[in-house]
């Protein structure tokens, strides 16, 4: 990194877990700028979900920190959080409230005034299409899986954070409101706000961050701008480059598409 | 199929606590031997009455057994969902497992005593008909038993099906706590019981036309040379014993349907709530518990337990002849605070997710807080309607200002133990959008005890100025009424306070730890505590919570990463 770089809005550094024997996360550095948005890739188990769990305080690391705009995550917790949206994956929520309710809640014990919660309630729940649900005061725990994904980008949107964590944001969500999403990140870097996702999904990285760390076995092995990492390839050459791929074996599962049989 | 699925119970039963297995294999061992010993040794003449009883108290023991127990569920028809079997004959053969166990073993050995009852009464030709009423009687009380379970289950997406589960918890709590009070009169009756039976009252009617007395009935008819009404009593339990498995088996078919029953309206709460709560980071959280306890059948089911088991408390009461005790009620209901409250993270599963990203002193201590409100609130209110009502019925006016001391009491250091409770033995269930069964919840048996000890020993100094002025006559001053309610107050908010408080720095001090043991678990998540007692309590709820996931873990297809 040259010197003349900004300081980076989010910092992972060294954040390291190991969990009973097996390192989960081993030394995972990364350094987001200000209005990036950055992929996170790396194959199942390796160590994705764990990192962005330590890096927003959800899981305490070994050893390591995080720094949210220069602001130790793991020393001054209300301060770096206050700036931090964080949606992580596959987790519960309030589920017998609606969406609104849910908003509210989250809204007033951010210490937000009434009347921005109920505001930027009523506009989430359209711009996210979760309106109609609304009015038929549809409970979170009847949502489809890729309406509670959208419930759980509404709080962390909600209050207005600087940097965005979003572990598998696209993940179930339909085509539609996929491109309200990535409408809804490029504004938000636009606007010099800073966004982390993880996802499996090479074109989906490829055409919406401007920067990806690969992570493979719990360390970073490659990051940077998209340019610098696919060095003229495209990112899934590179990526299975780095992650290595098992070769076929001769007649690999040949039962699979016997359909004379 | 059915032995495959034989095989699957066992693999998993050999995950479970040994010493779980070692208890139910004894006590299922002493209800067989007691059994026998009832249907050898008992008078001749008391004998049917006697046997007729006890085959019926198996009955019941085995339809509220797998309730209190998470035991019956070992395979659950969802797993097999995707596979592409028939739905009833995996129904079918789910039910045939059940019965490859020590239960169903010990049912049918219990029921073999039949064939002792035939010897005795001097009937050897009955022993076939005894053999056969054994049989067709041990299908019918293991099949109804999945079937109430099942039912229960399904009775969880709906209203009327959680009033029912609660009322069978609230009887089993009663029955625990003053369940001594009904039964004394039967103990001390015991000895004349065992010699003349019920003594021709509606008591012997009842039981022997009750499911118990049947196989009773069939031998009877055999032993008088009656083989058609024996028979005709066979028949009736083989019909029997079809209907309960036909049920238990399209009950235990793989249900593929709607989570919750489908509103036609918004849910309660949604439109006035908002006017009546409080605004403000408290108001936030007291506004999405008292919903969340109102519209959660889980959360349901611990309050309306709760409030039937004050009711059985004041039953129970009259019927040990202590009827002005029912005005205790309420009290109970206050008390249940500490008992259903001692996992409230729990609940919530890995929600706390929201607090950990939120963090700030603010906002943890809003989350307490606003717990213990809504908590005192959610239960106060039955609490002290119920108390009022048994009030009003039993005349026991001049109790009247003890019994609101100890529900304020209560409900204050109740409500200060829950949410310390919740923190420091966070036990993680079933997430909430996954459960299924009563008893998917989480609980901590360690956690509980502890919980209704505490309480009780907190708000001793309450207590003990309440028995002055119940056992202290007439001759008391006036204003003595008064302090004891001034105690009341004094030892109410200072519980909630104290323990509250400590609950506030454990968990800010704690909250990644507290969200890792609802994330990850059975995974040891270390934080150098300075060893006090709160730590130890921790470790000890830790473990407990440890070995019950672990038997879990291996079942669930848990989505991890």
């Amino acid at each position: 990194m040259s010197t003349d770089a900004p300081a980076p809005a989010f910092r992972l550094d060294r954040l390291t877990k190991d969990f009973s024997g097996t390192l989960a996360a081993d030394e995972v550095t990364l350094d987001v700028p200000p209005g990036s948005l950055t992929g996170l890739v790396g194959p199942n188990g390796a160590g994705k979900t764990t990192s962005l769990a330590m890096a927003v305080g959800l899981l305490r690391p070994d050893s390591g920190t995080s720094y949210v705009h220069g602001v130790d995550l793991w020393r001054e917790p209300d301060r770096a959080k206050a700036d931090l949206g964080v949606l992580p994956d596959g987790l519960a929520l309030p589920e017998r409230l609606t969406g609104g309710e849910l908003l509210r809640y989250w809204g007033l014990l951010r210490g937000m005034p009434e009347s921005d919660v109920a505001s930027r309630t009523t506009e989430l729940l359209e711009v996210l299409e979760l309106d109609a649900a609304e009015r038929r005061g549809v409970l979170v725990v009847e949502y489809s899986t890729g309406m509670r994904k959208k419930i759980g980008l509404a709080t962390a949107l909600l209050h207005a954070p600087k940097v965005l964590v979003l572990d598998e944001p696209f993940e179930a969500v339909d085509p539609v409101s996929a491109r309200v999403l990535r409408r809804i990140l490029r504004g938000f870097v636009a606007g010099g706000g800073s966004v982390v996702i993880s996802s499996h999904v090479m074109s989906l990285v490829e055409d919406l961050c401007d920067r990806v760390a690969i992570i493979a076995s719990g360390r970073v092995e490659v990051s940077g701008t998209l340019d610098e990492v696919r060095g003229g390839e495209d990112l899934e050459t590179v990526f299975v480059r780095l992650v290595g791929e098992r070769a076929a074996a001769e007649g690999e599962l040949s039962w699979l598409a016997d359909l004379s049989v | 199929m059915v032995g495959r699925l034989i095989g699957l119970k066992f693999t998993i039963a050999r995950h479970s606590q040994s010493w779980k297995r070692t208890v139910g294999f004894v006590l299922a061992c002493l209800a067989v031997v007691a059994t026998w010993l009832t249907a050898v040794f008992s008078h001749p003449d008391a004998g049917a009455d006697v046997l007729g009883f006890v085959l019926l108290a198996w009955l019941v023991g085995w339809m509220l057994g797998p309730v209190l127990t998470s035991g019956a569920t070992v395979l659950r028809p969802e797993y097999f969902t995707l596979l592409p079997l028939n739905r009833w004959r995996l129904g079918v053969s789910l039910l045939a497992s059940v019965f490859a166990g020590v239960g169903a073993a010990g049912m049918l050995l219990a029921g073999l005593s039949l064939a002792g009852y035939a010897v005795v009464i001097d009937a050897a030709q009955a022993i076939p008909v005894a053999v056969v009423a054994a049989v067709l009687f041990t299908i019918t009380v293991v099949s109804l038993a999945r079937l109430v379970y099942s039912v229960l289950g399904a009775a969880m997406r709906s209203r009327i099906g959680v009033e029912i589960a609660s009322i069978q918890y609230g009887l089993l709590i009663a029955a625990m706590f003053v369940g001594w009070m009904a039964v004394s009169p039967v103990v001390n009756a015991l000895p004349v019981f065992l010699t003349q039976g019920f003594g021709g009252t509606v008591a012997a009617d009842v039981v022997a036309w009750s499911p118990g007395g049947w196989p009773l009935r069939a031998v009877d008819a055999a032993a008088a040379g009656d083989w058609g009404l024996a028979l005709a009593w066979l028949g009736g339990l083989a019909v029997a014993a079809a209907l309960t498995s036909v049920g238990a088996a399209a009950m235990l078919r793989p249900y593929t349907g709607n989570r919750t029953v489908r509103r036609w309206r918004r849910p309660l709460g949604s439109g006035t709530g908002r006017r009546l709560l409080p605004t403000g980071r408290r108001g936030a959280v007291v506004g999405k518990e008292l919903r969340t306890w109102w519209r959660d059948p889980w959360r349901s089911l611990e309050i309306r337990s709760s409030i039937w088991f004050g009711i059985f408390l004041a039953v129970f009461s009259a019927v040990g002849g202590f009827a002005q005790l029912g005005a205790l009620a309420g009290v109970g209901v206050a008390l249940m605070i500490a008992l259903s409250g001692a996992n409230l993270y729990g609940y919530d599963g890995t929600a706390l997710w929201q607090l950990v990203v939120a963090e700030r002193p603010e906002t943890v201590r809003a989350d307490v807080r606003g717990r213990q409100t809504a908590i005192a609130l959610y239960f106060g209110v039955p609490a002290v309607l119920l108390s009022a009502v048994m009030v009003v019925i039993t005349g026991a006016y001049g109790y009247v200002v003890p019994i609101v001391a100890l529900i304020v009491v209560v409900l204050g250091v109740g409500s200060g133990v829950s949410v310390l409770m919740s923190v420091v033995g966070a036990t993680p269930g079933v997430e909430p959008h996954r459960r299924v069964n009563s008893n998917d919840a989480g609980e901590n048996g360690l956690i509980i005890q502890i919980a209704l000890w505490f309480t009780i020993l907190a708000s001793l100094p309450t207590l003990a100025v309440a028995a002055v002025t119940t056992f202290g006559g007439p001759g008391l001053p006036v204003w003595w009424s008064f302090l004891v309610l001034g105690v009341a107050v004094v030892n109410g908010v200072l519980g909630a306070k104290v323990l509250g408080g400590i609950a506030v720095r454990r968990l800010g001090d704690h909250l990644p730890e507290t969200f890792a043991r609802l994330r990850y678990p059975g995974m040891k998540v270390t934080r150098s505590g300075s060893g006090d007692w709160l730590d130890h309590l921790s470790h000890a709820a830790f473990e407990e919570a440890r070995k019950a996931a672990e038997a879990k873990r291996k079942t669930s297809a848990r989505k991890g990463s």
